[in-house]
């Protein structure tokens, strides 16, 4: 390690005027506080969109035009009999009025039994004939729901309003961007609270109320993500607790604690001032912040205390280990941030505001932990009976790393290094494995045994409504929808598609000018064609309406509904590759078909994305450790022995999402890149140590041993700390979170594993003695 | 001017979904059934209905019905004047011009025997042949209802019904036409002349069932159901069965004196052709495939009676 004049000259400038420093700093760290106060959750729907992907683009330009994909979907379900009582009535009835009167409802949208613009037709002797299903002069009699369920059976509503088996019925709405009253952006999570309390009065021991839709994800999500809050505080005493254990001493945890909690206030407060706000993702941010400090935190108090035990002042050891760890520790944090930065490569804005986040919160550790804490270490005076209680522990402790040191014995080490490769390959062929994509059903945010998927599953078993839908956007000219030549491809197209695996229906409006088509022909199943007089087809697409979301008003944008059997991966490709080629081989000047709306569509993008973000992600992050490490230590050996065992980890990180079920998503993605930019800290510390020993002209089993001494709890302790900080999010009712700090807690353990285990065995077999 | 559509057709999809797709007509002779409907679906089965394979098909339009001539010859007509013919038994078809007009279409085919043929449609379309379709005449008339179906009853009389409660009557193979006053307004879509008597059976819109016995005038027949009935046929035992709404249709007895609902499988299918198999078997051609009921599934429904 380059002992540069830079540090000891920054050191004596530091130290000269350290009460100042302390003051500015301190100040500095209120302030932060104080706009960390201010943080607001900002779980906008368009920061999990890919940017500048081409599905999205589509989607974005098409959105203004079918903006009725803000869907809300109420369900109330008896869990016995049939709906067609007074009582069920009644209370459809208000649920209608009550879904009317909530803001941000598009009013004409609002769709029930109640509502006017549910209607059946009959096709009789002169034509078509029909009327509201619940008639004007409803009275709730039994006479009454006798002719309304008579009407229902004759509407198109079969299945849609109300289950096919009559056990439910539900009431739509789509909700408006803009609240026409106030003029506000709407409020999603308002619609959501207001959702929920809809659910709260309306649901009985015979009646279950089920809610499905956006803006009800995205309240459930950010509840969620606030529950949070409460692992954070779990997180803060259980961390407290192993530093106390390390340290032996309260006043030794308070401050590398304490300069922790401060870098994650200057984070927060930072992202305050950039103009982010917090998201489920970026919330976790904090917990990683918090740990590294408190790991960077342990080894500056360790160097401190050893410094003591010298016989040195305490401002002096207090300067002595700001100027040795000032370089070591700077290097693995500048690694932990170029690890984070290379996230930035998923082009999501909620990661990239995770990538953003963890880069500023890794940077403030090197001010609070590197600097700030060892400014205050400096007034320390530990009493004598700490020293020799520590110094006992020492022993202990020498003791055990005597014995695991045996790693680095020759022929152990032949077998360590053996068995690691065998993981290797094992891991890898399992790594090729993991699936691109969301494995599992319902909503991927939240865990599939949430209301809100159970919701999901409860609507989508009793209604024909499929909830995994990709939109492909039929590109034509002005009036395309009454060409024949034009409607007669898009027949084909959702024939084609129809036929794709995976694809349980196809909504097109030639699909349905056939039906209407058929409908004008007094219902007679033969007529069930487009017709090829312009006229006839103008009559037939003219009934369609632009709220169905299949046309545009001038016909020139015609979106076909796919609706699949499930969200995978594959399916999502299957479905995109048909159109590709149907586009490639039947797209002419006049008529394009293109991809994406919908949340398999976006799921399309978002696959992409992450495939082509997954192999460069690696590369660049274990460039980013292999430059670093090299421009440390100028020493291939070195760079080898600590690149390795991160690559081996990575490796198994892998394996642990085959095994597991956890899909390649923008959520998971970076973990990696997070696990292996943290887990190059203990080598870089550990061989600073070897090094140093080195230089002192200790033989190489010895330098590895004093080294182990060293740093070899401290390794421990800040993998143990690391764990516990991401560790809790495996309790999240949030299905991302839970999935990262289980891939995150695998890859800091097995990274302090490796480190004592398999570090000083490969190291045995590149160094001579 | 009106902007005139582009005629555009090109061969069928070999669809793995075809035999669940809208089927519309259906045919059959000995243990072979040949099944027909849109996008140019054709399929055939050589089992009396257990399996169904699709052929290849010249055309995507819509096929209306199918008429099997004997073991070689097969015609279909269609929408858009599509007609096809196969002389293999199926396996392969090529398009036969009888008229070029995109805004005609063919609704049913009717060959009497090897020589003699019908096919009517669309607005009063209908052309006649005498010499196995190689020539085909169109016979203009004044009226031009559409023409829903034509058939023949076992004594030779030709029965043709469509809009406006069109049912004509030829004694002479189609030479001349007769029609009768059926006292109703609205469309019948089908005609079942029954074998063992000279009854025929007339149906249509909203459940409407008339029967017709020579000399006496139509008499209306009471329905157990509202739906339209698009197709009827006469099993070997007598009974009828005519196509009705979704999940269902009438079982007729008593020569079409008494019907009754009979339930299909597949509750939201909507029958548009029935064809009793060789085995027995019915076999019903709808808008999500074809189903085929065994004899034993329709006898049990005869207890019921």
């Amino acid at each position: 390690m380059i002992k540069s004049s830079f540090s000891f000259w920054v050191e004596q400038w530091l130290f000269r005027h350290r009460v100042r420093f302390l003051v500015f700093f301190l100040v500095l760290t209120a302030l932060f506080l104080g706009f960390a106060t201010q943080t607001k959750v900002d779980a906008r729907f368009e920061k999990q969109l890919p940017l500048g992907h081409e599905y999205i683009q589509k989607f974005r330009e098409f959105e203004s035009e079918f903006g009725g994909a803000n869907r809300v979907v109420l369900a109330m379900i008896v869990e016995e009999g049939e709906i067609f009582n007074e009582d069920y009535f009644n209370k459809l009835d208000s649920l209608t009025k009550d879904v009317y009167a909530m803001p941000g409802v598009d009013q004409a949208s609002v769709t029930s039994l109640f509502t006017p613009n549910v209607r059946f037709t009959e096709v009789v002797e002169d034509g078509f004939t029909g009327g509201n299903v619940v008639p004007a002069d409803f009275a709730n009699t039994l006479q009454d729901l006798a002719k309304v369920k008579e009407n229902v059976l004759k509407s198109n509503y079969m299945g849609r309003l109300v289950t096919d088996s009559f056990n439910g019925a539900m009431v739509m709405a789509n909700l408006l961007d803009v609240d026409p009253d106030t003029k506000e952006p709407l409020d999603t999570f308002a619609v959501a609270r207001e959702l929920e309390s809809l659910r709260e009065k309306y649901e009985t021991e015979a009646i279950k109320v089920h809610v499905i839709g956006f803006a009800k994800v995205m309240g459930d999500i950010r509840d969620g993500a606030l529950n949070v809050i409460f692992f954070f505080c779990v997180t803060i005493v259980v961390t407290a607790l192993l530093v106390w254990f390390y340290s032996q001493s309260f006043l030794f945890s308070i401050l590398p604690m304490g300069c922790s909690l401060a870098a994650v206030a200057w984070q927060l407060g930072i992202i305050h001032l950039m103009g982010f706000g917090i998201d489920p993702m970026s919330i976790l941010v904090p917990f990683l912040v918090f740990a590294i400090g408190v790991s960077h935190g342990v080894q500056m108090v360790r160097v401190f205390r050893d410094q003591l035990f010298h016989g040195e002042e305490a401002s002096v050891a207090a300067r002595k280990a700001f100027s040795e760890l000032l370089i070591p520790g700077g290097v693995a944090l500048l690694t932990d941030t170029i690890g984070f930065i290379t996230i930035l490569l998923i082009p999501v804005p909620t990661i990239r505001e995770l990538a953003i986040a963890a880069s500023v919160g890794v940077a403030a550790i090197i001010v609070t932990n590197l600097i700030l804490l060892p400014l205050l270490l400096s007034y320390q005076k530990p009493s004598h009976e700490y020293r020799e209680r520590v110094a006992k522990r020492k022993v202990k402790t020498k003791k055990f790393w005597h014995k695991v040191s045996v790693v680095s014995e020759r022929r152990m080490a032949k077998g360590l290094v053996v068995i690691g490769a065998l993981l290797f390959v094992f891991g890898f062929d399992q790594a090729t494995r993991v699936e691109v994509g969301d494995l599992h059903e319902g909503v991927p945010e939240l865990r599939s045994d949430s209301r809100y998927n159970q919701d999901t599953a409860a609507i989508t078993d009793n209604f024909n409504l499929g909830v995994d839908v990709l939109i492909a956007f039929v590109e034509t000219v002005k009036d395309g929808s009454v060409d024949y030549k034009v409607m007669e491809l898009l027949d084909r197209f959702e024939w084609r598609l129809k036929n794709i695996e995976g694809v349980k229906s196809v909504l097109g409006l030639a699909g349905m000018a056939r039906k209407i088509n058929s409908g004008y022909s007094e219902g007679i199943l033969k007529w069930q064609v487009l017709p090829f007089n312009r006229d006839m087809l103008a009559q037939a697409v003219g009934r369609v309406e632009t709220s169905t979301g299949l046309t545009n008003l001038d016909g020139s944008v015609l979106p076909v509904m796919i609706f699949l059997e499930d969200h995978k991966a594959e399916t999502i490709r299957r479905v995109v590759t048909a159109v590709k080629e149907f586009e490639n081989n039947y797209g002419y000047k006049n008529v394009h078909f293109s991809l994406a709306g919908g949340n398999a569509g976006i799921m399309a993008a978002s696959n992409e994305v992450v495939r082509n973000a997954q192999f460069p992600i690696l590369i660049y992050v274990f460039s980013a450790v292999i430059l670093l490490c090299f421009a440390s230590f100028r020493s291939v050996k070195i760079v080898t022995c600590i690149v390795l065992p991160l690559a081996l980890v990575s490796v198994l990180a892998h394996t642990l999402m085959f095994w597991m079920e956890i899909g390649l998503k923008t959520s998971t993605l970076p973990v990696v890149a997070l696990g292996v930019g943290e887990g190059v800290d203990y080598g870089i510390y550990l061989f600073s140590c070897f090094i140093a020993q080195r230089r002192k002209g200790l033989a190489f089993a010895d330098a590895i041993e004093a080294a182990m001494q060293q740093a070899g709890s401290a390794i421990v302790f800040t993998g143990l700390t690391l764990s516990v900080g991401v560790g809790t999010w495996a309790f999240s009712t949030l299905q991302i979170q839970a999935d990262m700090g289980i891939l995150l807690m695998f890859m800091f353990l097995m990274n302090m594993v490796c480190a004592i285990v398999l570090i000083p065995a490969i190291a045995r077999l590149l160094f001579r003695s | 001017m009106k902007p005139v559509a582009e005629k555009i057709d090109g061969p069928s999809l070999i669809a793995s979904l075809a035999n669940h797709s809208l089927l519309l007509g259906i045919d059959g002779e000995a243990g072979r059934s040949i099944a027909v409907g849109e996008r140019g679906h054709i399929l055939l089965t050589e089992n009396n209905g257990k399996n169904w394979i699709q052929k290849k098909s010249p055309t995507r339009r819509t096929l209306n019905s199918v008429c099997i001539v004997d073991q070689k010859t097969i015609w279909i007509v269609g929408h858009q004047s599509t007609v096809l013919r196969s002389q293999d038994g199926g396996e392969n078809w090529t398009k036969i011009q009888v008229l070029d007009d995109p805004e005609t279409s063919f609704l049913d085919v009717l060959f009497v025997d090897s020589s003699r043929g019908f096919i009517v449609g669309s607005y009063g379309k209908y052309f006649s042949t005498i010499d196995g379709g190689e020539t085909w005449v169109e016979n203009e008339q004044e009226d031009d209802p559409h023409f829903y179906q034509i058939a023949s009853q076992p004594n030779g009389v030709l029965w043709m019904v469509g809009e406006f409660g069109t049912v004509w009557k030829s004694n002479n193979q189609g030479e001349s036409w007769e029609p009768l006053d059926s006292q109703y307004d609205g469309t019948f879509f089908g005609v079942v002349p029954l074998n063992k008597s000279s009854s025929i059976i007339l149906h249509g819109l909203q459940g409407n069932i008339f029967r017709f016995k020579k000399g006496s005038i139509l008499k209306k027949i009471e329905s157990p159901t509202n739906a339209i009935l698009q197709r009827g046929v006469q099993l070997k035992d007598g009974r009828l069965v005519l196509a009705a709404g979704a999940g269902e249709m009438l079982l007729g007895a008593r020569d079409g004196r008494l019907f009754q609902v009979l339930a299909l499988f597949d509750k939201t299918a909507v029958p548009t052709d029935l064809w009793q198999a060789e085995d027995g078997s019915l076999l019903v051609t709808t808008d999500r495939g074809v189903f085929r009921m065994t004899l034993d599934e329709l006898n049990k429904s005869r207890l019921d009676d």
